[in-house]
């Protein structure tokens, strides 16, 4: 792993470098050796080790989050009902099409006009 | 390789999508109650408000019925599905903004008596921060840390290259890595 130099995380234009680096470590997609790598770099520098300890409890909270239930309202009936409204609609609409375009080649015929 | 009972599932999941495609409406009424929670889950999360998902779910099985002829293949129902959540809610035109208790939050005295109090709730913080990302990075982040979906599946669902969506997924941890470390005063 390239790291990005020494370990300054604020005001430091490699701290975005640092940000994603400890995001992959937390997120557990590091390998081997550049955990290792990593981890020397953190017991160097008390910054690093408090951004650490901010992306590990995010990744715990999400976690927590993820393993929450959403309760779900049953919408089965309220989408059958539109689902039927639709095709009621479009059915309509090609039957108004329909006798629409029935009514204007009858007026072009009459009028003499269709070929 | 699947399960016999994934199999079986799997199959009559393609024949309930069959028969839908052929305008069986019974037959769609059973994918809807299969899929609803799903659908409804993926779309709070991305919302944050009950009213708006329940018309997100809605849409987008009034869309996926709309669509059914263009499923390419009957057994990838499900994430087709979950595709066209994914668009309805980043189309979806927020009626409620969700209260801005986040921002007082923010503001609130690390050292104060309240700050046990506030730590737990931290889980409904995160989940308000969560609210306040860009729609995009905070789908991205929802499917990725939520959902647990992998990255080219999210870059399929938003219809992104992969590394556009493992960078949303990045801003969107770091900005809310920021507003813990807020919460936590440092």
């Amino acid at each position: 792993m390239g790291l990005p130099g020494k370990a300054k995380v604020k005001g430091d234009h490699r701290a975005m470098e640092w940000d994603l680096i400890l995001q992959r470590y937390v997120w557990g997609e590091l390998s081997e050796e550049e955990r290792a790598s990593l981890e020397l770099e953190l017991e160097r520098s008390p910054e690093l080790r408090a951004r650490l300890e901010a992306y590990v409890r995010l990744h715990s909270a999400l976690e927590d989050i993820s393993k929450q239930g959403v309760a779900a309202p049953d919408l089965s009936r309220s989408i059958e009902r539109r689902v039927q409204l639709a095709s009621y609609l479009r059915g309509m609409l090609q039957l108004c099409g329909g006798v629409v375009a029935s009514y204007a080649r009858a007026i072009l015929a009459m009028l003499g006009l269709s070929r | 390789m699947e399960s016999p009972d994934k199999t079986r599932e799997l199959l009559a999941e393609t024949e309930l999508v069959r028969a839908a495609r052929e305008g069986d409406k019974e037959a769609f009424g059973a994918l809807v109650r299969r899929y609803q929670s799903d659908v409804y889950r993926l779309c709070y999360r991305v919302l944050g408000d009950h009213h708006d998902a329940e018309d997100a779910t809605q849409e987008a099985f009034l869309r996926a019925y709309d669509r059914l002829e263009q499923l390419e293949s009957a057994s990838k129902f499900r994430s087709w599905l979950l595709r066209i959540a994914v668009n309805t809610c980043l189309n979806e035109r927020r009626r409620r903004r969700p209260t801005t208790e986040l921002e007082e939050w923010h503001q609130q005295d690390p050292q104060d008596p309240e700050t046990s109090t506030l730590r737990a709730e931290g889980l409904r913080q995160v989940e308000r921060a969560i609210q306040e990302l860009p729609k995009n990075h905070r789908i991205a982040l929802v499917l990725k840390d939520l959902e647990g979906l992998d990255y080219p599946q999210i870059a399929d669902y938003l219809e992104v290259q992969e590394g556009t969506a493992r960078v949303w997924v990045y801003r969107a941890r770091q900005r809310l890595r920021e507003i813990i470390e807020r919460w936590n005063g440092t």
